[in-house]
Parts: structure tokens; sequence; C-alpha cells
């Protein structure tokens, strides 16, 4: 079993590695204001956090089921790419605690889909001040983004995020659109949001 | 207010890291246009990964070997001294249980007449090793 796991990750690595990448950087700039250029606590950047997680799955693979630090192990039942996001979501948050930042913790797969939920350590008063001044220029930039100005489906969007109507069946019906359409949309608006993201996270 | 855009972002993150429809290609161009060596990362990432592997492979084979290597003699004495006719008399011997069940356990289905004396040197070293499992 574990053996198929590895062989999995090593043949599909040319779809896996991009797209935990893509997140590992997104994550990296969203969460930790990591931007291009700019290194993640310990000097890390989104490419090792990615490399680290890959051999830590694939040291599970050729160990006999141990539990030991820097070795992961698949979960059978839980969808590959879930444990792999999470193993990526939890490194990261390892290397950003403060009060740990050597102690990754040993991440069973258990352990890394709980984390996925996006619920870190509490927020220290600092932490939720600069939280919610980003928040609010985020928000301001993006919807003062020429692309949202000139597009009223993509303002309309927008304004659907900002209503909370965030799933793809229900905006399309809200905007009279077919999946499609909103799809494309989406994609333009995570544009508009990401670069608004790297953009702050340079300056 | 504040609280209205923490809101926002929680939804807008929803783009980043749920919006699954984005296929494999999209995404390695995109990080393409970015300016990121997509084929560069996959070959560091692939090529760590498989080094860690056989190296997790090679350190399991040196502590099995050594953990054999611990338990050899430890049941039977040196089987290297032996012939084969003392060797059949040890498997004999724990045929009819005179090591233990689980030595026993392992003779079930053995044709030992005609190993030979490499062969049930052999078969002696797994049974001491199978106790210590």
């Amino acid at each position: 079993m574990s053996d198929d796991h590895f062989r999995h990750l090593q043949e599909h690595a040319n779809e896996i590695i991009p797209i935990l990448y893509d997140y590992a950087r997104n994550l990296a700039a969203r969460k930790y204001h990591w931007c291009e250029g700019k290194s993640l606590p310990l000097g890390k950047s989104p490419e090792d956090i990615v490399t680290d997680v890959y051999v830590s799955y694939a040291r599970g693979a050729g160990s006999s089921g141990k539990r030991t630090k820097g070795v992961r192990h698949f979960d059978p039942e839980k969808d590959i790419m879930l444990q792999l996001k999470g193993s990526i979501k939890s490194a990261m948050w390892a290397l950003t605690d403060k009060s740990s930042a050597k102690k990754e913790f040993l991440a069973t797969s258990e352990e890394d889909l709980k984390e996925v939920e996006f619920a870190p350590t509490d927020p220290i008063p600092d932490d939720l001040v600069e939280s919610a001044d980003f928040a609010r220029t985020v928000s301001e930039r993006v919807r003062n983004d020429q692309r949202i100005k000139k597009s009223d489906d993509l303002a309309n969007l927008f304004m659907l995020f900002e209503l909370e109507i965030t799933e793809v069946a229900d905006q399309a019906r809200e905007l009279k659109r077919n999946p499609e359409e909103i799809c494309q949309l989406r994609y333009q608006l995570r544009q508009i949001y990401s670069e608004v993201i790297n953009e702050l996270n340079r300056q | 207010m504040s609280d209205e855009n923490l809101k926002l972002l929680k939804n807008l993150d929803k783009l980043l890291f749920e919006d699954a429809e984005e296929a494999p290609d999209e995404v390695r161009r995109r990080l393409e246009s970015k300016g990121v060596d997509v084929k560069g990362l996959i070959a560091r990432v692939k090529a760590a990964a498989g080094e860690a592997y056989r190296k997790v492979l090679v350190e399991e084979a040196a502590e099995e070997e050594s953990r054999r290597k611990q338990v050899r003699g430890s049941v039977f004495g040196n089987l290297a001294e032996l012939g084969r006719e003392k060797l059949l008399e040890l498997v004999r011997a724990a045929e009819a249980g005179q090591y233990g069940t689980e030595i026993m356990a392992r003779c079930r289905n053995q044709k030992v007449e005609n190993l030979s004396e490499a062969d049930l040197r052999t078969l002696l070293e797994d049974m001491e090793s199978t106790i210590r499992k």
C-alpha cells in the first residue's frame, strides 16, 4: 500500500507538484505575508515546504509504519490531495508558530486534515489589529481595482462574496449565468485578489 | 466594518484554496507566467523524494540485517558449524515443539527432507528471526 502511494506521488508528480506549490505560495502569501524574494521563517521557501512534505510522505512509504519526526503516512481512506494540502498547511504553521518554531508537530493524516479547516492558534491582539487592517486594505483595493470597476459581471460577483454567497451554483442563479461562466469570472477575481495580496506583501 | 472585511477575505479565500476547477496544466501555465521554472521544480522535488525513499529502504534493510545478526545463534547456536544431519535434527526438534510454539508453527508444511544443507541453515535462521518480531 505504501509503495503504491509513493509510486502514485512520483508518477503523478507533474500534476501534483504544481498544484501543491501553487497552494503553498497562496497560503504563504495570504496567511504569512510572504512574497517572491522573501523567505518564510527559518529561511524556508514555499518550494522547501512542498519538498519537505513530499519527502516526508516518501519516507513514510519506505518505512514500516513508524511514527517518527519527518515521516508521514497516507490514510488510504482519504483523498491524497487533501492530505497533501493539509500537510503543507501544517508544515507552514509549524514554521511560523512563535513558541515552537523548530517543532513541526508529528503530523498524521488525521492531524493534517484537522488543520485544513483553517483554525490556527488563537491570534494575539496585535495579530488581530494587523488582520483587520490588512482585511480592510485588501477589500478596498479589490473593490477599486480597475478590472472590477470596468466589468459589471466582476463587480456583481464581488458583491456576492460580500453578501456571503460563495458557492458556484448560488452565484450562477443570482447572476443568471451558467456555472462555466461563473467559474471563469471566479478565476478572474481570484487573479485580482491574489495580485492585491502580493502587492501588499511586497510593500 | 472590520468584521465585514474579515468575513469578505474569508469568503475570497475560497477562491484561493478551494476552487478545484483549474486543471493541473492551467496551474502550471499560470505559475510559468509568473516566472516559475515548473519543470525544474518538479525535478527537484521528485529527486528529493526518490532519494529519501531509497535512503529509508537502505536504513530499514540495515536495521533488519543488524537485528538478524543479533538474534543469529540465540536459539540454535552457531549453525555455520553444523552439517546437514545435525541441521535436520534441529528442524525435527523444532517441529516437535522443543523450541516453543512460534517456531513449531514456522515448521508447518515444510518438506525438510528435500532441503539442502544451505537451505536448512536458512530455514533455521528464519525461525530464529521470527520469534523476535
